[in-house]
């Protein structure tokens, strides 16, 4: 029976929470839920700040009516040729995702097994295109388990890696050439890269056969990462 | 009208983490989930109309909730056998227990965290829903009966039925063992 409307038996007799339901208010969100979080909504209101200080001041209306819609669609405009050069459209006309929007992914959890290594030892069954994931086995990194995402149209492959130390790291692969600024333009070990450091999360990106590389770890320094995706690029 | 400070999701977080582990039933799944609820919210400025931020939240999360699960619903289902469960979870130093008894206090209460979650997943929807809504998510039983769409005599009801059925679920009978642990979760 599911008879929505409670029997004279449950007025009568009144069923407190389980004691263990009490339990549940000290299960508190894992840090990396936490930074992913606070990440996405540092970076919204980053956004809606720049919006804001964009608006014009209100004195003598009248007169900045006009100007407005003339602003308005110069700005229209030139938002959209910044739009086109900034964000080019992908293969299916969506807009391609930033390397910042898509980083938090290489820090979530994994959705699928470790892949396991190809005989060689150096990389991984796993592939994005025709890049191989590595192994990094002998740089004290093993697998742990990998996700596949699709945003905004496009595919993104990510393979998880911790040491020793239960560190633990994300390699994904975007299979588009994902627009990237800021940060900081290093050649490590022969390679060039970028990282954008954001706070405790290091992030370092780099392109490969049309694909966007990113590796991302929290609480690893930036160091260990470069020389982790130098192996890689 | 009052706008929803996105700050309120930092706020809620641990709170929401809750909500979307008892709806999914795993930590990992709940993890998505509440990172997909604050890319949707963060998306664009959110309008309260008189909503409480929590239960704004909360029946955002529970919406992302029902339309992943009927996307998911639409492609081929995915088995995982018990070793890929097992490589999955055991991430970090002390796989799943440890890395949750670092957070709730000790490895047994992270297993009776897992359990409840587990007794409440397994509840039919409704009761699901209206467990999650007003002992997981603390919201009133009028801000629980405006979430699922139904009267608050409704979710009185189905609370009442719910905390019984997770009751008799973490019960030692019926889990088929009679440890001081499973005692306490009474």
């Amino acid at each position: 029976m599911m008879d929505d409307d409670m029997t004279p038996d449950e007025h009568t007799h009144h069923v407190d929470a389980p004691e263990a339901l009490r339990a549940l208010d000290e299960v508190v969100a894992p840090d990396r839920l936490r930074l992913a979080v606070g990440e996405a909504v540092a970076d919204a209101e980053r956004v809606r700040q720049r919006r804001r200080s964009r608006r014009p001041r209100r004195f003598g209306l009248a007169l900045v009516a006009g100007w407005a819609v003339v602003s308005v669609i110069a700005f229209v405009v030139l938002a959209f040729l910044a739009q086109s050069l900034i964000n080019p459209s992908g293969r299916d006309g969506t807009t391609v995702p930033g390397v910042r929007a898509v980083a938090p992914i290489a820090l979530r959890a994994a959705t699928a097994p470790a892949p396991a290594a190809r005989p060689g030892g150096e990389l991984l069954v796993a592939q994005a295109g025709p890049i191989a994931f590595p192994t990094w086995t002998r740089a004290g990194w093993h697998t742990v388990g990998a996700r596949s995402d699709t945003i905004r149209g496009h595919e993104l492959q990510t393979v998880f890696y911790a040491d020793a130390a239960g560190r633990r790291i994300g390699y994904a692969i975007a299979d588009a050439q994902l627009p990237v600024g800021g940060g900081q333009v290093v050649t490590w070990r022969g390679a060039r890269l970028r990282v954008l450091d954001r706070g405790a999360t290091s992030v370092v990106t780099w392109r490969r056969d049309g694909r966007t590389c990113i590796l991302a770890g929290r609480g690893v320094p930036a160091e260990r990462l470069l020389t982790l995706a130098s192996y890689a690029a | 009208m009052t706008r929803l400070d996105p700050q309120a999701l930092v706020t809620h977080l641990d709170r929401l983490y809750r909500v979307a582990w008892a709806l999914c039933g795993s930590r990992e799944e709940a993890e998505d989930l509440v990172q997909e609820t604050a890319a949707r919210v963060l998306a664009k400025p959110r309008r309260l109309h008189g909503q409480d931020e929590l239960a704004y939240l909360v029946r955002a999360l529970r919406n992302t909730f029902l339309l992943t699960r009927r996307t998911r619903s639409r492609r081929p289902r995915e088995v995982a056998t018990l070793d890929q469960v097992e490589s999955a979870e055991v991430r970090g130093a002390g796989g799943v227990n440890g890395a949750a008894a670092s957070r709730i206090g000790s490895p047994a209460a992270a297993l009776e965290a897992s359990e409840l979650f587990a007794a409440i997943a397994a509840l039919p929807e409704d009761f699901r829903h209206a467990l999650v809504a007003v002992d997981v998510a603390g919201l009133s039983y009028k801000e629980a009966a405006e979430l699922v769409g139904t009267r608050e005599a409704t979710i009185a009801s189905r609370l009442f039925r719910a905390r019984e059925r997770v009751a008799q679920a973490l019960a030692p009978e019926a889990r088929g063992e009679g440890s001081a642990r499973a005692r306490s979760l009474r």
